[in-house]
């Protein structure tokens, strides 16, 4: 019992994780209606930018987070404008399926670059035993990674809610085309999307690394766990997008130690179709109105 | 418009791309590795011809293919390994089990549009991986140590003849699939890719379109999957990732999406690119990843299409070659319409049951109608008599559309009840709500873009004259009589509706907006309606075209008896034919009755028209 506690309480931290990139994976929907299944590679990429900086350039912790930070976010707004943006007329879908292409290429890259060693120990961010609950013990990188979460998703609804910029997005995100007669500068704020998308893959990555070690492929189960939390909250809702991620990082985390990690992989995809069978709009999203 | 469009009639050219590369492969001396390479690259094709179906002509999306490929290779062998049954039985169980499980994923997954149908299906091929590696099943499926396949009897795994073999199924699949994407089913298909919401008002069963799709393109993955792992004779659980599901949707991309021998270039190539020439290292995946994302910006139609368009231009720049390319196109035309026109006059059977006239075609009570907190119909009564024709009228955003929206069934009341033809709808899906006999048109022109007007107009017959996947996969063979009482139905309608007769073996997209909203209009006819409801017919038409419209409503209302509710903003046109009318204003009624009475109302005069009365003056008061 104390074992599957200690999943559970585990399970949200690594929730959280997922519920970071959904709320990437979000954004960008909502502003472009384009799922971003580059999410996975571009945070992976991040971690390699990060540990290669550490490695190759001697460079301490902070300051291979902040160059991998910022690397990242240029990484991000050169995508928007070398892979997402020429030729929007093409569609969603083949904007999306771009995404899977971009996938593909990072995903080569880092193999033909770290590929060989991986995968790589990463040095633990926080040291420490961690919290003492009753009688079991809340570890502390899980503490910081709800720490982190909370400061991210706070700054960026406070961002979203008061700020003028914000109020930019979310009218970007409701109604892009009129957004764009009103004059709101749509280039500049999809460009600014992709940037923060890419940071904040790059955060999960940096958190998640030193516990599930760093490879090229670490992220592509994260990447399709996030996708069934966005789908159990309900596509388009941030705050679902979080609750779903959440309840899959628990429930996962739950049935791999209670069983095997098959089962795990198996319910959750069990849950995913529940879900789209008895709710199709999700835990938190509006059921969709077609306008003819 | 999802993924560009499809092309229509591609039987010849894509049966020669299959043909050629088949015969080049046996008459050339090959060496092995490359052989074996082309095999593989064959047996691919065939899974992206399946997913192009599901893709490029129903625009869905489906990240999961190799998965499908896997069950369809993994079932077989050990239907053959475990059982010991008998190769052909084998196969025949193992591409059945596929479909099946093909059909119970898809019941799921239809009911989403790209989002949730990408991530669904992403996530199963991760669980058929998972499966086939872990150890619950090992002693049938071998984990992860995989699974050696007994060769097919006769066969060497990568010789001539097993190539003849694949090189044969491959070109059986393209003609059927020709034949599909030219049936009634194939234009389904095409219908619910430019609009789901528009295709289950015209009377298609969206989500039975959608599984029909999705189902093919499974069960060609899993014919794809045997021939793979007879040349390949063994077979390992990571061969069919997400990766490979990605390199599937690759060759359709590359290939040209909406073609059928678009896909079998791209399997060659993106087979035969990585796999022989670069030999699979660091370099190909990025030359691979690289080569995708190029062709999905720059040449989004792929090779085929791109070959396509070269071919029109030299046509077109060569006097010779074009006169040859229209006597070619002007056949097809000619073996497409099946035989002789049959006369104009033939009426469709609802002329026999007699036209409607007494009783309520439509009666809305108390309806409302909510989108979250915003109510935009409240307390709506309409009473429109059979064989009437009644207009609905109101400033932008008073309902009107919403009212039709909740009439078709594609938006559902919250409170009220509407009845049609005596029986309430309430719970009524918009493809049986369309079988009552309701039809509609909307104010964009909601065609298939990229079908011939002909083609459109038979869509309106789904409901009467639906297409059967087995025989539409047979092509004329065995829907010959059902396609020429579409073709002369479709043509009478076409007669009715005053379309020229040149202009019907056009791509819908390059009809002038009159020509198209006639064309959806002929697509209402067609079929059995009773019940058109017309959404601003007259938007954007010029005053003549107006005054040709009302003409040619007037001519169907009588020679059908069918009752007419229609949306317009032109007082004009209302007054030339309707009977009675309703105001909408807000989401209420503020008017109803006959239209010179209602309209020498000040207070409509003002809502309507603007003549803002009463508030100018209290205005200058102030």
């Amino acid at each position: 019992m104390g074992l599957l506690l200690s999943a559970g309480i585990s399970g949200i931290a690594v929730g959280l994780l997922y519920g970071m990139i959904g709320f990437a994976i979000v954004m960008l929907y909502k502003s472009t209606g384009v799922a971003n299944f580059a999410q996975g590679t571009l945070a992976t990429l991040g971690g390699f930018v990060c540990w290669a900086s550490m490695t190759d350039l001697g460079l301490p912790l902070w300051a291979a987070i902040v160059v991998a930070l910022v690397a990242s976010a240029v990484l991000g707004v050169a995508v928007y404008f070398v892979v997402i943006r020429p030729r929007p007329s093409a569609g969603n879908l083949n904007i999306t399926v771009r995404t899977l292409g971009l996938s593909l290429l990072l995903l080569a890259v880092m193999e033909w670059r770290w590929g060989a060693g991986a995968p790589y120990r990463f040095p633990a961010i926080v040291e420490g035993t961690g919290v003492q609950v009753a009688d079991f013990v809340v570890p502390a990188q899980s503490l910081l990674i709800a720490a982190v979460a909370a400061a991210i998703m706070g700054t960026l609804w406070a961002l979203f809610r008061y700020s003028n910029v914000g109020l930019s997005f979310r009218a970007m995100a409701e109604q892009p085309d009129t957004a764009r007669l009103l004059g709101l500068p749509a280039t500049r704020l999809s460009a600014a999307t992709w940037a923060i998308s890419a940071v904040l893959g790059t955060v999960v990555a940096i958190l998640l690394a030193p516990s599930s070690f760093l490879a090229p492929s670490t992220m592509e189960s994260y990447l399709l766990f996030t996708f069934t939390g966005i789908v159990l909250g309900g596509l388009t809702s941030l705050p679902g997008a979080l609750l779903g991620s959440v309840i899959v990082g628990v429930v996962s985390n739950v049935t791999i130690v209670a069983l095997s990690l098959e089962a795990g992989v198996l319910v959750v995809f069990a849950l995913l179709l529940v879900v789209m069978l008895l709710r199709p709009q999700g835990l938190l999203g509006r059921p969709e109105s077609v306008r003819l | 418009m999802i993924i560009g469009d499809a092309k229509n009639r591609t039987l010849v050219p894509s049966v020669a791309i299959a043909g050629v590369v088949t015969v080049a492969g046996l008459a050339l001396p090959l060496d092995p590795a490359l052989q074996y390479t082309l095999i593989g690259a064959l047996a691919w094709a065939i899974a992206a011809i399946g997913l192009d179906v599901l893709v490029g002509f129903t625009g869905q999306v489906s990240f999961g293919q190799a998965a499908f490929v896997a069950i369809g290779a993994y079932a077989t062998s050990a239907f053959r390994l475990s059982m010991g049954l008998p190769l052909v039985l084998a196969v025949v169980l193992g591409v059945g089990v596929t479909g099946v499980i093909a059909l119970a994923l898809g019941s799921v997954v239809v009911r989403y549009r790209i989002f949730g149908i990408a991530t669904a299906t992403l996530f199963f091929g991760y669980v058929v991986v998972t499966v086939l590696t872990g150890d619950t099943f090992s002693t049938v499926f071998g984990g992860a140590n995989g699974l050696a396949v007994p060769e097919f009897a006769g066969l060497e795994a990568g010789g001539k003849g097993y190539l003849a073999v694949t090189g044969v199924v491959l070109i059986l699949v393209v003609v059927a699939t020709c034949l599909l994407n030219d049936s009634q089913t194939g234009r389904a298909f095409r219908m619910v890719k430019t609009n789901e919401a528009v295709a289950a008002s015209a009377g298609i069963r969206v989500r039975q379109v959608k599984m029909i799709s999705f189902a093919y393109c499974c069960v060609l993955a899993a014919i794809a999957g045997v021939l793979y792992s007879g040349v390949v004779g063994y077979l390992s659980p990571e061969g069919f990732g997400i990766k490979q599901s990605v390199n599937i949707f690759a060759m359709l991309v590359v290939g040209g999406a909406g073609t059928v021998g678009g896909p079998i270039l791209g399997a060659l190539l993106v087979t035969i690119l990585p796999g022989y020439l670069l030999r699979d290292g660091h370099v190909s995946a990025v030359v691979f990843a690289a080569v995708l994302l190029v062709f999905l910006i720059l040449l989004p139609e792929g090779i085929y299409g791109l070959v396509h368009r070269w071919a029109t231009v030299l046509g077109r720049t060569v006097p010779g070659l074009s006169a040859a390319a229209l006597r070619s196109r002007s056949r097809w035309a000619t073996a497409g319409r099946a035989g002789p026109r049959p006369p104009a006059e033939t009426p469709p059977d609802r002329r026999s049951s007699g036209s409607d006239t007494g009783g309520l075609a439509l009666e809305v009570d108390g309806l409302q109608v909510r989108f979250g907190d915003f109510v935009a119909l409240s307390q709506v009564d309409v009473r429109i008599e059979s064989g009437s024709v009644h207009a609905i009228v109101g400033p932008n955003g008073a309902g009107k559309t919403t009212l039709l929206n909740t009439v078709c069934g594609l938006y559902l009341p919250s409170q009220g009840d509407i009845r049609i033809f005596g029986s309430s709808i309430r719970g009524v899906k918009p493809h049986r709500i369309r079988d009552r006999g309701v039809v509609r048109t909307f104010q964009t022109p909601a065609i298939v873009p990229d079908l011939d007007v002909v083609a459109n107009v038979k869509l309106g017959l789904d409901t009467d004259l639906k297409g059967s996947l087995w025989t539409d996969l047979l092509g004329p063979l065995a829907t010959g009589g059902r396609e020429r009482v579409l073709e002369s139905r479709a043509q009478w309608a076409l007669d009715a509706v005053g379309i020229a007769a040149r202009r019907r073996g056009m791509l819908a997209r390059n009809l002038d907006l009159s020509e198209q909203k006639r064309v959806e209009l002929a697509r209402g006819l067609v079929g059995q309606g009773r019940l058109l409801l017309l959404d601003e017919p007259t938007a954007g038409l010029s005053a003549d075209e107006m005054q040709a419209l009302a003409q040619t409503l007037r001519q169907v209302h009588r020679d059908f008896g069918l009752t007419i509710m229609v949306v317009s903003h032109h007082i004009g046109f209302i007054r030339d034919i309707a009977d009675a009318m309703t105001v909408l204003d807000y989401g209420r009624v503020v008017g109803t009755g006959t239209p010179d009475d209602v309209l020498a109302r000040a207070d409509i005069a003002a809502t309507f028209m603007g003549v803002e009365t009463a508030p100018l003056a209290e205005a200058e008061d102030l």
